[in-house]
């Protein structure tokens, strides 16, 4: 209680915070309403003004915050634990008392940091992508209200308010994934993201309840709180926490509730079995992928694990389903993406597989591992992204690899930096995603959650990717030249402001590794908002030492590039398929090119189901079953009716007889009730 | 049983016969001569109490039924030269136009 | 400050009837006279509802600025009304439903027939639809106004019942005239069948009176006298067999068979979507905020103000019968292809949260459907105006022949989308705010299955979420040529973007949904107190 006594006079109040999602917010409401108010009836010759005044406004806007959570982080790293937004309470209902309250951690700004240095990349490379759009000043208001909604997610104090980002940027997805919406295919890609991450919302919802309801507080520093004292001082704490709670909070309660959250976090972060959406989310444009499917959002199921890892510490069981899955996803990913020939797709599952890597490290115990696998998949993911997107705004939109080939020549700016990521992903010593790969590694198969069963498939997952990055360089740029002559003719590189974002991702993805976060993310230091517990004690039989997991990841990485180059470069006018290379059936490779036939499954099994029985819902059971007591009674009705009205025959002497009949025996019990 | 009784029962024999008549008989002109039945059936029927009950009030009703018997008829014939004009025929059943 | 009007509440119920009146005694050949009064009358509820908002004692929790004249003392009826604050919430309701419906008057008082065969070759502003007896059509809405509000402000069990038998018959001329090709067939059914629920509620506030007068004495129709009866020992929960027999329980029958018919719920809903369909404008916003509104405000106020221990066994089954609600009136919405028939199975699954969070008998529970059923009606108000601002442009109710409007008529997506963000319950819209408090409260019901059932209220999410994204892209996404089947070449549609009064009333919804989705107390603090008390009971 000390420590914590003395760390609060450190915790600092500003509006700070506040400004920092504030920007993006005035970004978003200055283009969508004064950009079209400005430009109205814009014609073409005005064209280039708009984009470039909606693109600078965007980018100036997260830039500033960029520079603001610069100064967060030095705040931070002098002396302070925390900066604290003033708070403000929510209307609460009864018991249910909610606060509107920022609070940048060093989690938080690592976080912030990632999300306004590289969206301020893209919302540059934006400008040259989208130029030529129509809708670009809409596509510049999504990208402000995503990156609104991320920070909002990032820096929230209270689960409502993580879960206001949480559904906005799954809002953003839909909105960008289906930008061009007179594409149908690419609206059912829109909705399809949207509903997979609803689908995981649940999870959300429900660990959130259960917390209120066992916990008492829905406030993130208050649950770590009492989470972490409950551990640590089990007697007198619960006593308190049984007081003010209706459900008492045991370990299963925890198991459920840590459960609940990652099943939140497998529909964001594309885990399976909730993870089709992301590949066909590449039909939006290629900086929203680079964005929203690569950086930041994707990750955003893998920073609310680290927000609530005292939860997760008091729950092995969660643990190991996580690290389970995680690696798991990981490898299944992995061999899917050496068989896609799309681009995009085969980054998208890249990404999928590298959000394997995070959850395992997360799985295992290895926090500040996953958060810095997260900085660094950051830079060089949304590198490979950009790239790739240079590479088909050259291409005139083809996006086929097996059109690729031979690039080097025309595109070299790119190729060079797209190596650089290439080198990064696959973890080649010293770039930045080596260091965090190793770490990791270590950690998966040190820490006592962890074992060496993972650390086999973690190895062969690196190997892999080693192996389908290489492939994706050698297939684009290297060999021989496949493209049409069309496409040769328009070939030209990228604008510079296309090339400056690649640049300067390539230099963060090659240094990317000083960042090693130990120094900044000591698990000793008992902040008030995120409390690591102290890191388990590291295996003392251990298989290898840590040099030589590090040696052994480098020589696999290296090993596994060289093979991928040279086994996919072509020296004809014809592409390799993995078939011929690895004398596999022709079967399994169909299998792999069609993701394991995984969407159709789920085509089959559940939405064509559901869609049937919605339909025969509204069309059958609506006339038949419920309708079915009205109408009968409606016919009983009306030939009761009918037979009734043969009575009124028209005959007056008919109704004579029967007004005669009525009158005698009114009169007769009239007569015989006297009494 | 008396003579009154038996008058009685004439009486109510003739109402009921005028009922029949009402009710059964196809031609209008015959109805109206039915309904005069009964009015004449009651008309007895009210003498015999009279006389029955040695009070007076009994005729002075007869003398209203009487009145009221004479307007009914003129009526009652009106109605069936319209009725005539209207239909060509004087069967009952043509007055069907409030059949259900 | 004022001193406190005696007869606020009687002010508040009759003014619209003497507008109405108004209208119809008035010359009407010119139109904006008719406009005015209408414009006015909807203005002066409005204020007086604002006004009776400001003053309202938020402490005191039972009913306020109350009224009581004998009107039939031989039965034990009175005029007696008062506000609490959920009626007071239901009568702003009213106001501001009323006022944002007045607004756009001008446009579509007449449900377009589909043997309308406009040309879309030229002329973007087509002339105004007029009505015919339009004075009488604004008079009818105007009396339902002062019924809605005389059901909501009612303390006596008969009053009630009195204005909730008025409100139909309005409805029934407004339908039966103005309405759709099929209005007459749809407009019995919906008469006999909330009649029906209607006589059994009849039934059970004469059983009510009666039993309440052989316990105590009293011959009184108030509801709170009728609150502190006896009729606790009446209920016998031990079994099924005892409970059955016992009257609580089927005087809380009659009572919520009438309610769950008029909301609707399934499966009492199939008047509805005909209903829906076939309503003109103005009746369409009425019946489904409004008189829709008057069913749940009776289960809170009756059927669980007045049969606590019947609530408290009966909640599961309740609850069970929102979620079914919730998720086929979703199911269904997904397969619509008529505009109006969407909205309408929405209502229903909407209509279903707001059950379950009823029946949840905890205050967050409850305060979510409070809130549900203001925001519903706003909600539903939006979807009716830009129902109808559609079937203006392109003169079709079909969705599947829409498509690609959204270059055409950016500022009407923009609008559409808003709504359909609060339709599907998300953060910064004033429906998250409901459901997310329905969703606690279902999961703090002390029962067994209450995780079960917290699961498919959250599972209504994705329903809702399918069908509204169907929706949305049917309309505003895809293709942009209207597809015609027996033209060789497409059309383009020619449809003109959201004038000022549509962006006017649009952007007051829209203010109102995002609003309350960041700061709910504005409307919601004064809601509050009534319903912790009766929680309390």
């Amino acid at each position: 209680m000390n420590e914590l006594q003395s760390l609060q006079t450190s915790l600092q109040t500003s509006f700070l915070p506040f400004w920092i999602i504030l920007l993006p917010l005035i970004g978003l409401i200055i283009n969508a309403v004064i950009t079209p108010l400005i430009f109205r009836g814009v014609h073409n010759h005005l064209h280039k003004t708009k984009v470039i005044f909606a693109g600078s406004v965007a980018t100036l806007v997260i830039f500033i915050s960029f520079l603001l959570s610069c100064y967060a982080y030095f705040i931070l790293s002098s002396n302070s634990s925390a900066i604290k937004s003033p708070s403000y309470l929510w209307p609460n209902i009864d018991t249910l008392k909610i606060s509107f309250q920022l609070v940048i951690d060093k989690l938080s700004i690592i976080l912030c940091l990632v999300v306004t240095a590289v969206g301020s990349l893209i919302h540059l490379y934006s400008i040259g992508y989208m130029g030529k759009d129509d809708g670009v000043v809409r596509y510049f208001v999504f990208l402000n209200l995503f990156c609104f909604s991320m920070l909002l997610l990032i820096i929230g104090n209270s689960l409502p308010l993580m879960f206001f980002g949480w559904e906005g940027v799954g809002l953003c997805s839909y909105l960008l994934i289906g930008f061009w919406y007179t594409d149908k295919e690419k609206l059912q890609n829109a909705t399809k993201a949207f509903i997979m991450n609803r689908i995981g919302d649940i999870g959300l919802l429900l660990a959130m309840v259960l917390i209120f309801k066992s916990i008492g507080t829905l406030e993130i520093s208050n649950i770590n709180q009492i989470i972490s004292t409950y551990q640590s001082t089990y007697q007198n704490t619960y006593q308190n926490i049984q007081q003010i709670t209706q459900q008492t909070l045991d370990s299963q309660t925890i198991t459920i509730i840590c459960l609940l959250l990652f099943v939140g976090a497998i529909g964001k972060s594309a885990q399976i079995p909730l993870y089709t959406w992301l590949p066909d989310a590449m039909s939006g444009p290629t900086p929203v992928s680079a964005l929203i499917h690569a950086a930041t959002m994707v990750t955003a199921g893998v920073y609310m694990i680290v927000r609530f890892s005292p939860l997760y510490q008091a729950s092995p069981t969660a643990m190991a389903v996580i690290a389970t899955i995680g690696a798991g996803t990981a490898l299944f990913a992995a061999t899917i993406a050496i068989a896609q020939n799309d681009i995009k797709k085969v980054l998208a599952y890249s990404t999928i597989s590298q959000l394997g890597f995070m959850f395992l490290a997360c799985g295992v115990g290895a926090y500040t591992a996953a958060i810095f696998h997260l900085l660094t998949h950051a830079f060089f993911k949304a590198l490979l992204f950009l790239g790739a997107g240079s590479v088909i705004h050259a291409c005139q939109g083809e996006q086929d690899m097996q059109k690729f080939g031979g690039l080097r020549k025309y595109l070299p700016h790119t190729f060079v930096t797209m190596m650089i990521g290439s080198f990064a992903i696959s973890g080649l010593p010293l770039f930045s995603g080596f260091f965090s790969k190793d770490e990791i590694l270590f950690s998966v198969l040190a820490l006592p959650y962890g074992g060496s069963g993972l650390y086999l498939i973690a190895t062969i997952t690196a190997f892999l990717t080693a192996i389908y990055t290489a492939r994706l360089i050698s297939m684009t740029f290297l060999g021989e030249e496949r493209f049409t002559v069309m496409v040769r003719k328009y070939l030209h590189e990228s604008p510079s402001v296309m090339l400056v974002p690649l640049y300067v991702l390539a230099f963060l993805a090659t240094i990317g590794g000083i960042f090693g976060l130990h120094h900044f993310l000591v698990p000793n230091n008992y902040s008030e908002i995120v409390i690591f517990s102290k890191l388990p004690e590291i295996g003392i039989h251990l298989p290898l030492t840590e040099r030589e997991v590090m040696i052994s990841s480098a020589f696999i990485s290296i090993v596994g590039f060289i093979l991928g180059l040279t086994l996919f470069r072509t020296k004809t006018k014809e592409s390799k398929s993995i078939r011929k290379i690895f004398k596999i059936p022709l079967s399994i490779q169909r299998v792999l090119e069609n993701k394991y036939y995984v969407d159709e499954i789920y085509d089959y099994i559940l939405v064509r189901p559901l869609r049937l029985f919605a339909y025969h819902c509204s069309i059958f059971v609506e006339q038949y079953v419920f309708d079915l007591v009205i109408v009968l009674l409606q016919r009983v009705i009306f030939s009761l009716g009918k037979k009734l009205r043969t009575l009124q025959s028209g005959d007056v002497q008919m109704y004579l007889l029967f007004f005669l009949l009525g009158i005698t025996s009114f009169l007769f019990l009239a007569l015989n009730f006297k009494g | 049983m008396n003579a009154f009784f038996q008058i009685q029962l004439l009486s109510a024999f003739l109402f009921f016969v005028g009922l029949l008549v009402v009710l059964l008989k196809r031609n209008i002109i015959i109805v109206l001569m039915g309904i005069e039945l009964m009015l004449n059936a009651i008309n007895l029927s009210f003498v015999v109490f009279s006389k029955q009950n040695y009070q007076i009030e009994g005729q002075l009703g007869v003398l209203f039924i009487i009145v009221i018997a004479a307007a009914e008829s003129a009526i009652g014939l009106s109605i069936l030269i319209n009725f005539y004009r209207n239909f060509g025929v004087t069967k009952t059943s043509v007055a069907n136009t409030l059949k259900g | 400050m004022l001193e406190r009007p005696t007869c606020l509440l009687s002010i508040i119920i009759f003014l619209p009837s003497v507008f109405a009146i108004l209208s119809l005694l008035l010359p009407m050949q010119k139109e904006w006279i008719r406009n005015l009064i209408l414009f006015s009358s909807s203005l002066c509820s409005l204020l007086l509802a604002l006004f009776l908002w400001n003053i309202f004692d938020v402490k005191n929790s039972g009913f306020q600025f109350s009224e009581f004249h004998e009107w039939i003392p031989k039965w034990g009826i009175a005029y007696a009304i008062g506000v609490d604050s959920i009626s007071l919430l239901m009568v702003l309701m009213t106001a501001i439903v009323a006022f944002i419906a007045f607004l756009s008057t001008s446009y579509n008082c007449h449900n377009h027939d589909h043997d309308h065969d406009h040309d879309h070759d030229h002329n973007h502003n087509h002339p105004l639809p007029a009505i015919k007896y339009a004075s009488a059509f604004y008079a009818l809405i105007l009396f339902l106004q002062t019924a809605l509000y005389g059901t909501f402000l009612a303390t006596d069990l008969f009053l009630f019942y009195f204005f909730w038998e008025i409100a139909l018959i309005p409805m029934l001329f407004i339908i039966g005239i103005w309405g759709g090709s099929k209005r007459l067939k749809v407009t019995i059914k919906f008469f006999i069948y909330t009649l029906f629920g209607s006589l059994f509620m009849l039934i059970a506030i004469i059983a009510l009176v009666a039993i309440h007068k052989e316990n105590t004495g009293v011959l009184s129709a108030q509801y709170n006298i009728l609150k502190q009866g006896q009729l606790a020992a009446y209920f016998d929960g031990s079994s099924p067999m005892a409970a059955l027999s016992s009257p609580q329980l089927w005087l809380f029958l009659a009572f919520t068979l009438a309610f769950i018919i008029k909301i609707p719920i399934v499966p009492f809903h199939t008047w509805q979507p005909d209903i829906y369909e076939e309503s003109p404008l103005l009746g369409a916003i009425f019946i489904s905020a409004l008189l829709a509104k008057m069913g749940t405000y009776g289960l809170l106020r009756f059927s669980i103000g007045l049969f606590a221990e019947v609530s408290n066994y009966i909640s599961p089954l309740m609850c069970i019968l929102g979620i079914v609600s919730i998720l086929y009136g979703a199911l269904c919405a997904w397969s619509q292809i008529s505009m109006k028939r969407v909205i309408a199975y929405s209502s229903i699954s909407h209509a279903g949260y707001i059950l379950v969070g009823l029946f949840t008998l905890n205050a967050i529970g409850m305060t979510g459907g409070l809130y549900q059923m203001f925001n519903h009606a706003l909600l539903v108000t939006g979807m009716f105006l830009m129902a109808s601002y559609l079937f203006e442009r392109v003169h079709t109710d079909n969705i599947r022949e829409m498509g690609g409007l959204a270059k055409i008529i950016p500022l009407h997506s923009l609008a559409l989308f808003i709504l359909l963000l609060s339709l599907i319950a998300l953060p910064g819209t004033n429906s998250f705010v409901g459901e997310f408090s329905i969703l606690v409260g279902t999961f703090n019901m002390n029962i067994r299955m209450a995780p079960l059932l917290a699961f498919f209220v959250a599972l209504g999410g994705i329903f809702s979420a399918l069908y509204a994204f169907r929706f949305y892209h049917l309309i505003m996404f895809g293709a942009i040529y209207k597809k015609e089947k027996h033209k060789e070449h497409r059309e383009p549609f020619l449809a003109f973007d959201l004038k000022i009064k549509e962006v006017l009333v649009m952007g007051i919804i829209a203010l109102f949904i995002l609003g309350l989705g960041i700061y709910p107390d504005l409307f919601f603090a004064k809601t509050k107190i009534s319903i912790t008390t009766k929680v309390m009971r």
